[in-house]
């Protein structure tokens, strides 16, 4: 998985996060470091650009989970911490009502999408396909 | 004393040149000098793991000397690398110039052998708690599958070395010996925690599935119980259905999982049953909805996990094509030849791969020549 970060200054300040290859078991708490990252420098609004994301495992869901839970402003969870720390942290994320406004998708490939609607993870999240109203989203 | 104290009495004349992604010895290879690097770097590796990366100026190899047995790692040149060797009598020589050499290179032999200890330490470590993950996990799949008359079961579990979770169930109804629940799941995670969260997650559904829940509220009860139960991993997907024995009516619910495939014996079609639900345990409130079908004397139900269709070769996955044309291909078999089928498929296809989720699959067949009008 590689990863690559743009800024985009439209109404808000939107940062992409660009994921290309694989989000899986070897590379979700990459994901999950970078977002922490993004945030502690400012970032409050995250775009993920899936557009080259080929694959998301269950594990890369857990990752896509963590990034959600870092844009709260949350911890990002501890893997060596305990999955408690993990259930915590998507306890946050979950009781939070209405869909995400810090982190949204954008384009994820059919396989992807597959994954993402068979697990629910299309109602945390807003999806969006036109670049444009993606970043005129926030 | 600096190692570049050392370039003074080195005989650069014997110095090699290693090209870039050279190898410069291999683990188990015969070893009678160390090196010195003049330039470049080396990456010393056991088992394809990263042991040490050395830059000029610094030694390897020194165990050779000291013990003049097999070489206990490999040496690769990262890098167009320039070294010496220093052999056993050159390495007298050098002590003899400058004494505290000896103990320099006994140094870094003693930090290596530490962190070839700790490294060993903690790869047994995991290699222990995996293993023990799936001894728990084992021991939660049923030993056998029911006998029942009119019915064909078949059920396979292949586990993966590093990545687990996955588990099935045959639940005989206390109250209504007519029905079957049929459970296929997957946790997220590995080792004890997926096995301890997979027994717990096992427990719940057995629980609701003996209180006469029906498969969508099951599915949701649990989700519920999961979100309570603060040590849980966070996720499970999960299809569950009831079966009535008598009639072939499955009504079913899905959680986040792959949908089964529907082998119907009159048509010939293989369809793949419809509805889908969120996921267990990350979200508190879900609604999953409910779906029957009736399974026609001949007809096959397969139930699989994620192992089966993202089997990898390289790049490429499995995926639900190759699935649904083993399927197709063996829509006659037997539950067993099917489940038989399928596994060496996806074997076959993964070829030498090591496989990495685990890969479960379970088969219903309504025998053909039962006579129970539908």
């Amino acid at each position: 998985m590689n990863l690559s970060v743009e800024q985009i200054s439209t109404n808000k300040p939107v940062t992409v996060l660009k994921i290309q290859g694989e989000l899986d078991g070897s590379s979700y708490q990459t994901l999950i470091q970078e977002a922490q990252k993004l945030y502690d420098a400012g970032t409050r609004y995250l775009l993920l650009d899936l557009s080259q994301m080929n694959f998301i495992s269950s594990a890369g869901l857990v990752g896509l989970h963590s990034v959600v839970t870092v844009m709260r402003g949350k911890e990002a969870p501890n893997m060596e911490g305990g999955w408690s720390v993990i259930h915590e942290a998507s306890h946050d994320v979950s009781t939070t009502p209405g869909p995400e406004s810090a982190c949204k998708l954008f384009n994820p490939q059919p396989r992807v999408q597959k994954t993402l609607s068979m697990t629910g993870f299309d109602q945390l999240l807003e999806i969006y396909t036109d670049w444009e109203t993606a970043v005129a989203s926030f | 004393m600096a190692f570049s104290d050392v370039i003074p009495y080195l005989n650069q004349a014997d110095a090699s040149l290693f090209a870039a992604g050279e190898q410069i010895f291999a683990a188990g290879d015969h070893g009678t000098a160390m090196y010195f690097i003049l330039s470049g770097e080396v990456r010393i590796t056991v088992d394809g793991r990263e042991l040490d990366y050395l830059h000029p100026g610094q030694v390897f190899g020194e165990m050779a000397l000291a013990d003049n047995l097999v070489r206990s790692a490999t040496a690769t040149a990262v890098s167009a690398s320039q070294l010496v060797p220093i052999h056993k009598q050159q390495f007298a020589d050098l002590t003899q110039h400058l004494p505290t050499f000896a103990s320099e290179v006994m140094s870094i032999m003693s930090v290596r052998l530490r962190r070839y200890m700790e490294d060993e330490v903690n790869r047994l470590r995991l290699e222990e708690e995996l293993a023990i993950g799936q001894k728990i996990q084992l021991s939660l799949l049923p030993e056998s599958c029911p006998d029942i008359p009119g019915w064909h079961f078949a059920a396979s579990y292949q586990a993966a070395r590093q990545v687990g979770g996955d588990f099935y169930d045959f639940i005989a109804d206390s109250h209504h010996p007519d029905l079957l629940h049929l459970v296929i799941a997957d946790v997220t995670g590995k080792g004890v925690p997926a096995a301890m969260f997979m027994a717990v997650c096992r427990t719940i559904i057995r629980t609701e599935a003996q209180n006469g829940r029906s498969p969508a509220d099951l599915l949701m009860r649990t989700n519920q119980q999961l979100r309570h139960e603060t040590r849980s991993l966070p996720f499970l997907t999960a299809f569950f259905g009831t079966l009535n024995l008598k009639t072939g009516q499955l009504i079913y619910a899905i959680g986040g999982h792959d949908r089964p495939y529907w082998v119907q014996a009159r048509s010939g079609g293989v369809p793949q049953l419809t509805g889908h639900g969120m996921l267990l345990g990350a979200f508190p409130a879900i609604h999953l909805e409910e779906y029957q079908i009736t399974l026609a004397p001949g007809d096959n139900l397969i139930l699989y996990t994620d192992g089966v269709t993202e089997a990898r070769c390289e790049d490429e996955l499995f995926d639900e094509d190759r699935l649904e044309a083993v399927i197709a291909g063996h829509a006659t078999a037997s539950a067993s030849e099917m489940a038989d089928a399928i596994l060496q498929a996806v074997n076959q296809f993964i070829g030498s791969q090591p496989q990495s989720d685990d890969l479960t699959l379970v088969i219903i067949q309504r025998d053909s020549r039962d006579p129970t009008p539908l």
